[in-house]
């Protein structure tokens, strides 16, 4: 536990307390909504509305749930998120990863400006974007796939990525790589063998940002997509805004569904998470 | 040296792969247009896809399951063949995907069409005109509201409407023992009802979603003081006596306490939730709400009745809305879109419908037995005697940018103290003046 | 002479590898972004016809944009609402942070709820405040009424949906500024605040001579990041407010996305997309600037 100094015998300090206390309403403060919201999911349509509203539900009542998961193709959606997810993070993370190394190790040119190039192209306004891309898709054949959203989150993410992970790479002593080398390594068995185990968790808290970026947008996968059998969670969503006005059961049910994957993965990965973040975001 | 090699590659990487992308669009063109010639000999159907904002693959509204029906029974039955899918379209961000869509030289073949909207979508090429078809075809629909005539633009008819909607007044009958006679009375009994937690009659005035709410009212409001929003030619008249009667009006709900600031933020589904929790006892809204509406623990409590207008026991002229179908810019086979557009208008998909608590396009629906069975029948009726009494308006391309606009006026006026006479004519004067170039 | 091979021979290597590895992402960026951006470019130059492009017409909506104040008060709220999200979302972060890295019990699982507002996405974070605030139905109001008997208004004055959109942001995107801040905290050498206690340093001490000059590359890299987002959203001001009232939440980007999609003025809405990326680098570089002067 490197850098946490709250050590030593006053274990029950002041300072612990009002730690506790101050960290509570941090708590209170970000649950607030989302608990208000499962609250909600969990009443009957006509306690939905009441006024003054019940803090707790009078007959716990899950039809919301029951009618996202069984009567609507949630359940296509969910895993269309999850695999469109996982493929995104897989593409964005080599490539990135490959790209993020040749600048931080190789003897490159205009590194300075192309860093600022590669930056400067994550800060356009994604709205300006759309119809270009729309555009260009149904001239290459390739609107209405699951394809063409992978391919647009993973070269949106990937400039973001490469500023990360080259951050990170900085960070890991190139002694030891020029070690492998003189012991005849290639470059290239040095990236995979040595370079990139040691980067895991790097690499894993990049994989989590583009997991939060992808599953939660609605943009792309709304524009670049209009076939039910390849609609994501994000737009699933949506359905529940219906012109003849928000099924706010039904609508909180689902989100409360399409957090979980997420919450899961973070809980998973967070030690490595908070690592990797570390190492690569401190040199960036 | 090296980087300019980089760019080099990448470049001709491009250009490969935008070459790719331009021979595997033309061979898939080339397969559709393929299957298009051979079905010129109008006896084959094709493969049809159809953007509608509801989703037959969700069976938690009926609305859905009644166009899952409908799609199912038609892919099933029609002689020509063809296959219908249905693509859901997010109905907020309907036109948009169309418009882009047609801006790349794709979309549907048959096109669901809110009739506010249809000028926007024709401006903006999605649909094509089929006057032909529809001529033909609205004849044998068994009491169609509309006729050929009324759908008409610029002499061409592009959809039908398959579905109407009108704009009425809510109210709570624990509140208001009879429906006030007049907007006058509204204002001074609303007033009254008016608690610090609950608002005695409520237009929402917030600029989001078209400012639906506002746009529901006002027009209705401005027609039954003798105004009008635009004149035959199209220009703007809304800035007249009548105009500044209306926002006069929505200014005195203010001062009455019939509502309160918070309006700002109240967008349509705001109010109807608001008005479903009992924190505002009357307000107007669509008849395509009453299902959610009717959803409230307070619905015995929940009456509908024709807007109310300037004059005593003289409602407002009723305003007509409602889905329509069209067949897409890019259709192929319009044979067979209309084909399938024809199945819409049976009676029996009619009554089937407004079991769904859509009130149907054709009268006849109502003279169905399960339908004379239906609980809320005498309010469906009621509803529809008043649609009748309206007509459906096509609003013009650029109906969004001018609603937000007129709202602000409004806001303005209710809440800045600003000129009502001023306001509109500002608005339009901008209106005009746009649309003179 | 036959390490001059060799070393040729890495040096061949190592071109061919270059090229290999940062080819995918060059390609990716230049088809999917920058061809783009210079599509984008062009519309803006253009008079447009819903997705249609016509004549050019120069500088045109640039000139509209900054000859008016519609556009000023957008640029106006873009960057207070910028400002006003990093300068709660900065402090919030690193306390919360630091309060974090200490060892204490159940440490893990405080971390987890302290951070689930950043899985919500934008649609959901706007609805969810929305559902919680609304001065008609919302609870937050009926418990303010009952105190007060008094409605509470979140939305209805050109300040208060200002800081609501704000509040908003701030529950949503605090957690990865803390996520940020806390893993440079743990990467901080234990020995440097023993030898502070060593010294007799205060808490407050430590944290303002030690903590935070060791924080400081991350806290502006969190906030290039950040504004970078913040400058770019859409979504969440839109849901929330759509820009009201009175136009006070409209910022720079939720006018690019009205204009171009709800008006369909696409070049105007293209340039004003332009303007934000200007604004964005402005900051970067102004970044970068403050960055390098530290090292």
């Amino acid at each position: 536990m490197a850098g946490s100094y709250a050590t030593g015998k006053k274990k029950f300090s002041i300072y612990i307390l009002l730690t506790y206390l101050v960290l509570i309403l941090f708590i209170l403060v970000t649950i607030t909504p989302i608990i208000w919201g499962l609250i909600t999911s969990l009443k009957g349509t006509g306690e939905i509305n009441r006024f003054p509203p019940t803090i707790f539900p009078e007959k716990l009542d899950l039809s919301n749930f029951y009618k996202v998961i069984f009567l609507s193709n949630f359940t296509t959606y969910f895993k269309n998120s999850c695999l469109v997810t996982f493929l995104c993070i897989l593409a964005s993370t080599i490539i990135a990863g490959h790209a993020a190394y040749a600048i931080s190790r190789f003897n490159i040119k205009f590194k300075e400006q192309m860093m600022f190039g590669i930056l400067m192209t994550s800060m356009v306004p994604a709205v300006a974007l759309l119809i270009p891309l729309y555009i260009m898709g149904v001239k290459a054949g390739i609107y209405n796939t699951g394809f063409m959203l992978v391919l647009v989150y993973t070269s949106w993410r990937t400039p973001m990525l490469t500023w990360i992970l080259k951050g990170f790479f900085d960070s890991v002593p190139i002694a030891i790589e020029e070690a492998a080398m003189i012991d005849g390594c290639t470059r290239l068995r040095t990236f995979y063998t040595i370079v990139i185990p040691m980067s895991q968790p790097g690499i894993v808290s990049s994989a989590l940002l583009t997991a939060v970026y992808v599953w939660n947008d609605f943009l792309v996968s709304f524009t670049f997509v209009t076939k039910e059998e390849l609609r994501t969670v994000s737009v699933g969503l949506y359905s529940y805004i219906t012109q003849y006005g928000v099924q706010w059961g039904e609508l909180l049910s689902a989100v409360m569904i399409t957090i979980i994957p997420i919450i899961i993965l973070f809980v998973l990965l967070q030690r490595k998470f908070v690592d990797g973040m570390a190492a690569g975001a401190v040199k960036g | 040296m090296k980087r300019f090699v980089i760019a080099m590659i990448s470049l001709a990487l491009v250009f490969s792969m935008t070459a790719c992308g331009n021979t595997a669009s033309t061979e898939e063109s080339g397969g559709t247009s393929a299957n298009k010639t051979s079905s010129g000999s109008d006896v084959k159907g094709s493969d049809l896809t159809l953007w509608i904002f509801l989703n037959p693959e969700s069976k938690d509204d009926p609305r859905n399951i009644v166009l899952k029906d409908i799609v199912d029974s038609y892919n099933a039955n029609n002689t020509m063949g063809s296959k219908v899918k249905v693509e859901s379209i997010h109905y907020s961000k309907f036109e948009a995907q169309a418009i882009q869509a047609a801006a790349a030289g794709t979309g549907p073949d048959i096109v669901n069409v809110y009739t506010d909207m249809l000028k926007q979508h024709i401006a903006g090429g999605t649909i094509q005109p089929m006057t032909k078809y529809a001529e033909e075809f609205i004849p044998t629909i068994e009491g169609y509201t509309y006729t050929a005539d009324s759908l008409k633009i610029n002499n061409e008819i592009y959809t039908l409407p398959w579905e109407s909607r009108t704009f009425v007044f809510w109210y709570r009958s624990d509140i208001f023992k009879d429906v006030p006679k007049s907007l006058g009375e509204l204002s001074s009994l609303a007033g009254a009802q008016s608690t610090a937690l609950a608002q005695g009659f409520v237009i929402g005035l917030s600029d989001g979603s078209n400012s639906a709410s506002f746009m529901e009212s006002f027009i209705p409001f401005i027609r039954s003081a003798g105004g009008a929003i635009f004149d035959d030619s199209g220009k703007a008249v809304f800035n007249s006596d009548e105009g500044v009667q209306v926002l006069n009006y929505m200014k005195s709900l203010i001062d009455s306490k019939a509502m309160d600031k918070t309006t700002l933020s109240l967008g349509v589904d705001e109010v109807v939730d608001a008005f479903k929790a009992g924190t505002i006892l009357s307000c107007n809204a669509g008849t395509q709400r009453a299902a959610t509406i009717r959803g409230s623990e307070l619905n015995d409590k929940i009456k509908s009745a024709p807007m109310l207008g300037f004059k005593d026991n003289e409602p407002s002229p009723a305003v007509v809305a409602g889905q329509s179908l069209g067949i897409g810019k890019f259709c192929k086979n319009t044979d067979a879109a209309f084909d399938f557009i024809k199945t819409f208008y049976t009676k029996d998909n009619q009554v089937k419908w407004l079991k769904a608590n859509v009130l149907p396009a054709v009268k006849s629906a109502y003279d169905d037995a399960e339908i004379k069975a239906m609980s809320n029948y005498e309010e469906l009726v009621s509803w529809n005697e008043y649609a009748s009494k309206g007509k459906v308006e096509f609003y013009p391309a650029d109906y969004s940018e001018l609603s937000v606009k007129l709202v602000q006026a409004a806001q303005n006026v209710l809440f800045n103290g600003k000129d009502a006479k001023t306001e509109l004519d500002t608005v339009a004067n901008w209106y005009n003046d746009k649309n003179q170039k | 002479m036959n390490g001059v091979i060799k070393l040729n021979k890495k040096r061949n290597e190592e071109k061919i590898l270059s090229v290999i590895f940062l080819a995918p992402a060059i390609i990716l960026i230049l088809c999917m972004t920058v061809l783009p951006i210079i599509y984008a470019v062009n519309t803006s130059l253009h008079a447009t016809e819903y997705a249609q492009i016509k004549e050019f017409i120069g500088l045109k909506y640039y000139r509209e944009i900054l000859g008016s104040v519609k556009g000023w008060s957008a640029i106006f709220n873009s960057i207070s609402y910028v400002l006003m999200s990093l300068l709660l979302v900065i402090p919030i972060g690193t306390i919360c942070a630091v309060l974090l890295n200490q060892k204490i019990a159940g440490r893990t699982f405080i971390r987890t709820l302290v951070i689930i507002p950043w899985v919500l996405s934008q649609t959901v974070t706007a609805l969810l405040w929305k559902w919680l605030l609304n001065s008609n139905y919302g609870p937050v109001s009926y418990i303010y009424y009952s105190l007060t008997g008094q409605k509470i208004d979140f939305f209805n004055t050109p300040l208060a949906a200002k800081f609501t959109v704000v509040l908003a942001n701030v529950w949503n995107s605090f957690p990865i500024v803390l996520i940020l801040i806390l893993a440079a905290l743990q990467s901080i050498s234990a020995d440097v605040y023993e030898a502070a206690q060593v010294d007799g340093a205060t808490r407050l001490q430590t944290f303002f001579k030690i903590t935070l000059p060791l924080l400081k590359p991350i806290i502006l890299t969190t906030v290039v990041l950040q504004s970078m987002e913040y400058f770019n959203m859409v979504t969440l001001v839109y849901t929330l407010t759509s820009g009201g009232p009175f136009n006070a939440t409209q910022t720079m980007s939720v006018l690019a996305f009205k204009e171009g999609f709800e008006y369909w003025h696409l070049g105007y809405g293209s340039a004003s997309s332009i303007i934000i990326l200007v604004l964005n680098m402005l900051f970067s570089i102004f970044y970068m600037k403050t960055l390098r002067k530290k090292d």
